[in-house]
Formats: structure tokens, sequence, C-alpha cells
């Protein structure tokens, strides 16, 4: 197994003959006796011939002696393109010294743009006085009591290892490129995840919470594979991930306590 | 060499000669990937000419202490990623379509007038199905594959180009035969 597993890894390297002779030696001896890794070779190299079967169109002498001529042409273009902006830029720059009547409009249109903003936040998010000590209060509500203060910190954990998951979970490995899904990130963040669930395992001690923390022990089960993953190419590891997030019904549970805190507020 | 590190201080200073005479030596090479990551002649000559316009704007950012074609090389790729990320999934899939016809077009009423016209046509199907599968590699695999397939760079040099490490190159290629297998799988009775 170890053996097999060591064999592919120079699948590559033999297949683009860059394996040194030592190498080659080895490799040969286990194709030879293996046969589950020889037909495996036999078809990843099959496959690079047909690859080899593709051809180019190649452009005419007439087009290579044109290079030069059509990139000249086009890097004078941008250039224009680019010395007509700032021309235009100086010019209204001139404009604006020569011209204090210019400056003054447009002075009055940018205090008014900041005076129109201004007026929307305070009438869209500003509230009404009462919102605000009804807010104050809930805050000191929370600080008062220990228990909530961890119900909340438990919320901000579930939140934050949702946005994790989501992206795992919807991570497409037929269309998307390993990279975007910046897994050493990911790991980091879940491995800091793993340790909170742990204290808040320890702190949620209240019988009404024990769904809470049945929920923070199977995330944190989650959250281990990720932080375990091997690399960006560790497809296997991801495929783990999204069906025992499937299996346990993590999104379902997730969204569950969500609502129930969101209606616990209300009732605040 | 030192005659190419001469050209690029030339051309840093803004001697055009200097520049063109770069562009002579590397616009084969520079073209070829761009043809190899785009699949037609009218993006890679598009993806060549930026490269060249990219490398002449940031050539006081090279340092000289990796090759000038594996520099080249790099602008080439980055900016045929983000060129694709770009695209909208409509706007390919209708280049697609388009580019499927004319490319039907070249193999049909191509230059292979020896060969009987159902050879042709099995060589035309042949060079879809190819350049499909390449389609479906991921824009990092098929970097990679294009780069060691078809530009015969070492994987070394390929780790060196995409500043990534060994390993990783490795895998990544792997996993692109693999995919590519699974697109080719109908060709594979009469190779193996």
């Amino acid at each position: 197994m170890n053996n097999c597993r060591k064999c592919r890894s120079m699948f590559v390297e033999a297949i683009y003959g860059e394996l040194t002779s030592d190498q080659q030696e080895r490799f040969k001896s286990h194709l030879e006796s293996c046969p589950k890794c020889a037909e495996e070779f036999a078809g990843m190299k099959s496959s690079t011939e047909i690859m080899n079967k593709r051809v180019r169109t190649e452009p005419d002498a007439h087009y290579w002696e044109g290079y030069w001529d059509h990139l000249a042409e086009r890097m004078e273009r941008e250039e224009n393109q680019v010395s007509k902006f700032s021309a235009l830029w100086q010019h209204f720059k001139k404009n604006l010294y020569f011209e204090p009547r210019l400056t003054y409009r447009l002075a009055g249109a940018v205090a008014l743009l900041v005076i129109g903003i201004f007026i929307g936040k305070l009438y869209f998010a500003g509230g009404s006085s009462t919102d605000f000590q009804h807010g104050i209060a809930e805050q000191n509500l929370k600080i008062s009591s220990g228990q909530t203060t961890v119900k909340v910190r438990a919320d901000r954990y579930i939140a934050r290892s949702k946005v994790l998951l989501l992206g795992m979970i919807n991570f497409d490995p037929e269309t998307e490129d390993a990279y975007a899904l910046n897994l050493p990130y990911q790991k980091r963040i879940s491995q800091n995840l793993v340790q909170e669930a742990v204290v808040l395992k320890n702190e949620l001690n209240d019988p009404a919470y024990e769904q809470l923390r049945e929920l923070i022990g199977d995330l944190e089960v989650i959250l281990l594979q990720i932080a375990n993953l091997e690399s960006e190419l560790d497809m296997d590891g991801i495929e783990m991930v999204k069906s025992g997030a499937d299996r346990r019904g993590i999104l379902l549970k997730i969204n569950l306590e969500e609502m129930q805190s969101v209606n616990q507020q209300k009732k605040i | 060499m030192k005659e190419e590190q001469v050209l690029v201080e030339r051309a840093r200073r803004g001697e055009m000669f200097a520049f063109r005479e770069l562009v002579e030596r590397y616009k084969k090479k520079v073209y070829y990937l761009a043809y190899d990551l785009t699949g037609n002649h009218h993006d890679a000559e598009d993806l060549s000419q930026e490269v060249f316009i990219k490398a002449f704007r940031s050539l006081k950012n090279f340092r000289g202490d990796a090759k000038l074609s594996s520099w080249l090389y790099r602008i080439t790729v980055n900016t045929a990623i983000s060129q694709q990320r770009k695209k909208s999934v409509s706007q390919m899939q209708l280049q697609e379509s388009f580019e499927e016809e004319s490319r039907n077009e070249v193999q049909f009423s191509g230059g292979e007038t020896t060969q009987n016209p159902e050879k042709c046509a099995e060589a035309g199907l042949m060079q879809q199905h190819i350049e499909k599968a390449l389609q479906k590699l991921s824009p990092r695999e098929k970097s990679i594959f294009v780069l060691r397939h078809y530009n015969d760079l070492p994987l070394k040099e390929i780790a060196d180009i995409l500043k990534i490490n060994l390993g990783t190159v490795k895998s990544m290629l792997f996993r692109a035969i693999q995919k590519l297998r699974k697109e080719l799988a109908f060709y594979k009775q009469e190779f193996l």
C-alpha cells in the first residue's frame, strides 16, 4: 500500500522523464510487481499521448513579420489614451485654478452630498431614543448575567462556523480552482474554533443549553476534520467534511438555533 | 545571456530598439503559451501583446535573478487567469460555440486534401475533444499542464514561475492528467 502510494507520487515525473535513474529503477520494479499501479500508469500515459495529437494552428511567416508593427501600434494607441486622459485631467485642474466659480460649485456639490449622507444616516439608522435605551438595557442585562454572555459568545461562534462551513460545502472542485478555497486560512480559523469549542462546552453547563452544547460538539468534529486537511488538493478530505456536515444535518441545526436565538431576543 | 541583460537594461531606460529585439526573441514562445492557454489565435494574439505591454511597463521591477523567459511566462499565465476570471460564464459559452464553428470550418476546409474526408473529419473531431478536455481543467491546472506538456518546461521551473512548491505542481499536474483521462476515455482503446 505504502509502496503504491510512493509509486503514484512518481507518475508525473515518470511520464515526463524526470526521474533519476535510481528512482526509475525502483519505479519500474514496482510496476512489474503491481498490476494495479501498472494499469493506472498506462492509462495516464495514454491520455498524455492523446494530448500529443493536439495541433496548434501555426500563424504564417507574414504574421510574424508584422508582429512588432501591430504591437507598436497598440502600444502607441494605449499611450495616446493615457496621455489624452492625463491632458483632460490637467485641463480640469487648470480650470479649477483659473476659474474660482467652478471651484466653488464643486465644493458646494461635495458639501451638499456630505450633508445628504449625514441626514440620510440620521433618518434611516438613528432610531428612537426609547430604542436606544432599550438597547443599552439589553446590553446591561447580557453583561450582568454570566450565562447570557456565554450564550452571546456561543451564537457568535456558531455564526463564524457557519460562514466557514458554507464556503467549504459550496466549493465545487469541478468548476473552481482549489486555491480559491484558501485552505491554509480556513485551517487556521478551524483550529481556533476547535479550541474555543472546548471552552464554550465547559461554560454552557446550564441544562437549558443542552441542545446548543450538542451543536457545538458536532461543529467541533467537523472543524477538526477541516483543521486536519492535508492540502488544497485533499479532495477526499474535503468530500469527507461535506458528507459529515450533511450526515449530521449541521446547517439545519444551525438555522434552528439561530431562529430560537432571534425569538428569545424578541421576547427580551 | 549577458547580451540579453544589456538589452533589458537598455529597454528599461526606454530604448525601443532594445525592447523590440527582446520581443523578436520571445514573441513565439509567448504566443504559443498564450495559444495553449486560450485555445484560439485571436485571443492568443491579444494576450501575447498584452504580455509584452505589461512587460515593457514593469521592466523596472524585473530584478534579473530569474530568466527573462520565466518572467514572461509568469506574466502570461497571470494575465490569462485574470482575463478568464473577468469573462462571464455566458460570454464564455457563446464564444465557445462560435469558436467551435470556426474551428470546424478550418479543420474541414484546411490543407489536408490528400487524406480522405472521413479521416479528416475524425481528426477535426479529435481536436475539438482535446480542446474541450483542456477547457475542463481549472486555470491553474491548465497552466501547469500546458507549461509542462506543450512548452516542455521542467517541473522545477514551473514551480518557480508560478511561485508555488514543487509538490503542489506535481499533484496539480497529476490531477490535470486524471481529468483529461476521464474526458478522453473514449479514445483510450486505440492507444492501450
